[in-house]
């Protein structure tokens, strides 16, 4: 019986670049495989990911399609595709619509997460304009799953963290500088659900 | 019978010197000597014996029985002129009963009656018939007489009738059927005029009773009303006008020529009612207010001194006409409503609201200004800080540090500033949601929690769960950050900052305990004015003072309380305030 | 580059960066903004949100639009500390945020982090 992976899937977007290095830079490699769903217009996507893999001591890379996500890596949405998760294994690009105006939108990626046996799911929303990303957090939560907002003071602008905390689905407000040491701390094998 | 003929035409006779011919009413047979069987002159007797055989007598005579008994009385003549003497005796006497009768008879004596027993047959026939005359006559008179009675009954009850008798009855049963048919139709005609009078007399009753039903109801009318007829007499004035004027009814009733307007106004002018007609008298318009024709209602605002005239009401009448049913006017009716109340509340509204757009104007200047502040705040930011470093004397340096400081104050109050204007409203429900408060409070805290870490301070958050409170988010936010980062400043190294809630009717009042320095009783409420600060040397210089005021502003503006307790310097303070419950 | 209506502003930010080794463009509105966008500059774009005739949005809706983005990092740098909802669509072209007043060392570190970015794309 295969175990599924720990998931973590980050939702950012303006101030995305910085605030991912501050949270990875000089950090062990997490036991979970983490999805990130950043605003970001094509070209610059492989930018941003070069940029963190260069800090992290996770490896980066561009996520592609069919790909199956393994623990230990980070793995950035492309620019310009909705990405999806099946059966919490296997990623899906596709173009469609704008969700919350943008594309790829977190909404659709964490809403893509199905309950998990075994692993756990945590969803995370960092700095960013708008409200995208705040439906997912209710559905992770909905999945049993554990979810985190960025606070205001570290945040370059407050508005995606601040929709996420409305909904009352969100566990923990935090700055940036703590956002790792929790991960770390929820993915810890003795941590009780 | 056939047509009268005479009988020189029927005979073709030419005899024109027989004594019958030519004459004008014919009746040949009673001319004695006529020529009709040659030139013999018999005696009327024998002549009569074959003129009764004769066809011109026969289509002459009519009736047919009087035919017959002439004829046979004829007879009876011719042959009596044959006997002896003594039986003219016998008839001398039959022919004086036969007088007798005829005399009682002309003299109206219709029971007279004559014996039939006579020598002849003839006489006997004769008498019979006199006596069959008197019987005819005699019933004759009684049926006359009966109708006589009968239309004199009648007559009677009719009179009785008249005089409004309406038991009396006229007879119907009768042996006249004419007197009985007017009996019976008599009958009818009383009774459709007995049910006609009383179908009258119900609906003048019902009427009477409607409008004394009107009355009663315009009586208890909640609003001052009085009412008046066709002639402007006052026929109703209610209670509540008596109230108003403290003129009684009794006073008013039926008094005429605008005295119902004197406990208004002192004196007689026209009232409302009596503008009533179109094409009104245009000083209407001097005497009222607002005025506002709807169908034949009047209304319009003024103002009345009752009771005594230092008492000024404004009041709203309305005056409405009355008309019978055939559409005449008839009177009107008035209410009068003390809107004095009413007026003043309206203008304390406005005031309230010209001060309330007056604030908000101001309010917006502020944010304004704050926003606009940040702008000329910019190079001082950048600036301030490249100076210092370019600059290596000491003294400079602490010059520029001060500078960088109060730059950084005026950023902090202008914050503040914004913040405090932005929240004046009260939040109205649109703008909030329903609110966990305990993970709400808990993640406050958590960012809250460095700091506590520093002072070793502990945050136990006992909100029970499920406790829901219906809130502007951010406005929630801010309020428990102020009070814990208050909490956390007041408190000493070590110690519990508590935060509870519980349900209190529709509110949840919520406790924010620190066991830090604590308050006297006299700073309990001025903590939470403006750019307040209880020991200005000792505290932090860069507490504005203002956190508590925006506390108090928030609570407010969810329609709560808030307010301080504490036992004294030293023992720690306890901030409550209430949130409505979701 | 930088676009805002204030000239003290525009002159703060270019000493600040003077002192630091970096050049700056100067852009007192949208319309010299896409100017310089044309004549060829690429590079980080400090943008003002309050700007009249063109505000901040509107200007990066007509680079895209123009196809003048590529190669460009957009900051927005406003005394605004939430965006209005003109920013809908606009968040992928948004790479970072700062509130006037700023701490100058801080908008120096982004300043330079983002134009290590950039120089990635340079090497590519």
């Amino acid at each position: 019986m295969r175990s599924d992976p720990n998931i973590i899937v980050i939702g950012v977007s303006t101030g995305g670049p910085m605030t991912l290095k501050q949270i990875f830079s000089g950090r062990d490699p997490l036991n979970a495989a983490v999805i990130i769903v950043l605003h970001i217009a094509s070209g610059m996507d492989r930018l941003i990911a070069n940029g963190l893999a260069s800090v992290s001591s996770m490896p980066v890379s561009l996520a592609k399609e069919s790909e199956t996500i393994q623990k230990g890596r980070i793995y950035l949405s492309p620019g310009g595709f909705h990405l999806k998760l099946e059966g919490n294994r296997r990623i899906v690009l596709y173009r469609g619509e704008r969700v919350n105006y943008v594309q790829p939108s977190v909404d659709v990626a964490m809403q893509s997460l199905r309950k998990s046996l075994h692993g756990r799911i945590i969803g995370v929303i960092l700095t960013g304009m708008g409200k995208d990303g705040a439906e997912g957090i209710r559905h992770i939560k909905g999945i049993g799953g554990v979810t985190i907002a960025q606070n205001q003071e570290t945040s370059a602008i407050f508005g995606m963290p601040k929709a996420a905390a409305q909904t009352g689905a969100v566990d923990y407000v935090l700055p940036k500088e703590k956002i790792w040491k929790k991960l770390a701390e929820l993915l810890k094998p003795s941590t009780s659900f | 019978m056939g047509d009268k003929i005479s009988c020189w035409e029927y005979m073709t006779c030419t005899k024109s010197e027989c004594p019958a011919h030519g004459r004008p009413e014919g009746e040949c047979w009673r001319v004695p000597d006529t020529l009709c069987y040659g030139e013999e002159k018999p005696l009327l007797t024998e002549k009569l014996g074959r003129c009764i055989e004769c066809p011109v007598f026969r289509r002459n005579i009519e009736d047919e029985n009087l035919c017959i008994n002439l004829t046979h009385f004829y007879k009876q003549l011719k042959e009596n002129e044959c006997r002896p003497d003594s039986l003219k005796e016998e008839v001398a006497v039959e022919l004086s009963e036969v007088y007798e009768m005829l005399y009682k008879l002309s003299r109206g004596d219709f029971s007279a009656r004559v014996r039939l027993a006579s020598s002849t047959t003839m006489v006997t026939t004769l008498k019979s018939m006199l006596n069959d005359v008197a019987s005819q006559m005699q019933q004759y008179v009684e049926d006359t007489h009966e109708l006589a009675i009968g239309l004199c009954e009648h007559y009677e009850t009719l009179n009785r009738i008249c005089r409004n008798e309406f038991d009396a009855r006229a007879a119907e049963d009768s042996s006249n059927e004419l007197i009985a048919k007017l009996g019976t139709l008599i009958n009818k005609c009383t009774d459709t005029l007995t049910s006609s009078i009383f179908r009258s007399e119900q609906a003048e009753e019902e009427a009477k009773n409607a409008y004394q039903q009107l009355l009663n109801i315009v009586e208890f009318l909640p609003d001052a009303t009085f009412v008046i007829d066709g002639a402007g007499n006052v026929i109703a004035w209610n209670r509540a006008l008596q109230e108003l004027t403290g003129v009684g009814k009794e006073e008013m009733l039926g008094k005429t020529d605008f005295t119902y307007s004197v406990p208004f106004y002192g004196s007689r002018r026209k009232l409302l009612i009596d503008y009533l007609e179109d094409g009104a008298d245009p000083t209407v318009w001097n005497n009222y207010s607002n005025i506002r024709r709807t169908h034949n209602t009047l209304s319009g605002e003024t103002s009345i001194t009752p009771i005594s005239p230092e008492n000024l009401r404004h009041v709203w009448v309305t005056a409405t006409p009355l008309y019978d049913k055939d559409g005449n006017r008839a009177g009107g009716i008035e209410s009068v409503r003390d809107v004095t109340e009413l007026k003043r509340a309206e203008e304390e509204k406005a005031r309230l609201e010209a001060q309330l757009h007056h604030s908000r104007q101001m309010e917006s200047l502020m944010l304004k200004l704050g926003h606009d502040l940040k702008t000329p705040l910019t190079p001082l930011f950048t600036l301030l800080p490249l100076i210092r470093e370019r600059v290596d004397d000491p003294d400079t340096q602490r010059m520029l540090d001060i500078c960088c400081s109060n730059a950084q104050h005026i950023m902090n109050l202008s914050s503040k500033t914004m913040r405090l204007a932005g929240l004046s409203s009260f939040t109205g429900e649109a703008l909030r949601e329903a609110l966990e408060l305990g993970p709400a409070v808990q993640g406050v805290c958590l960012e809250q929690s460095e700091m506590m870490e520093l002072k070793n301070l502990r945050c136990e958050n006992s909100i029970p769960a499920g406790l829901f409170v219906f809130v502007v988010f951010d406005q929630i936010r801010d309020l428990f950050s102020n009070l814990i980062s208050n909490a956390v400043n007041a408190s000493l190294i070590g110690g519990v900052i508590g935060i509870s809630a519980r349900k209190r009717g529709e509110m949840v009042e919520v406790t924010v305990k620190d066991e830090g320095t604590g308050l006297t009783e006299e700073y309990t409420e001025s903590i939470f004015e403006e750019f307040f600060k209880m020991d200005e040397a000792r505290q932090d210089p860069s507490a504005l003072g203002l956190g508590l005021s925006i506390c108090k502003r928030i609570v407010l503006n969810h329609g709560g309380r808030i307010w301080a307790e504490s036992k004294g310097l030293g023992c720690g303070t306890s901030i409550l305030f209430t949130l409505p419950q979701a | 580059m930088i676009v805002d209506d204030n000239q003290y502003i525009r002159e703060s930010v270019e000493i600040l960066l003077q002192l630091n080794g970096t050049r700056l463009l100067n852009a007192s509105g949208g319309e010299e903004c896409l100017k310089h966008l044309q004549e060829g500059f690429r590079g980080v774009i400090l943008m003002d949100i309050m700007m009249p005739f063109m505000d901040g949005w509107d200007t990066i809706r007509e680079i895209v639009d123009r196809g003048l983005n590529d190669g460009n990092v957009i900051i927005m740098l406003t005394a605004m500390n939430e965006p209005t909802v003109k920013m809908d669509g606009l968040q992928e072209y948004v790479v970072d945020y700062i509130t006037k007043p700023f701490n100058p060392n801080e908008f120096i570190e982004k300043l330079k982090f983002y134009v290590s970015f950039l120089d990635g794309v340079k090497a590519h």
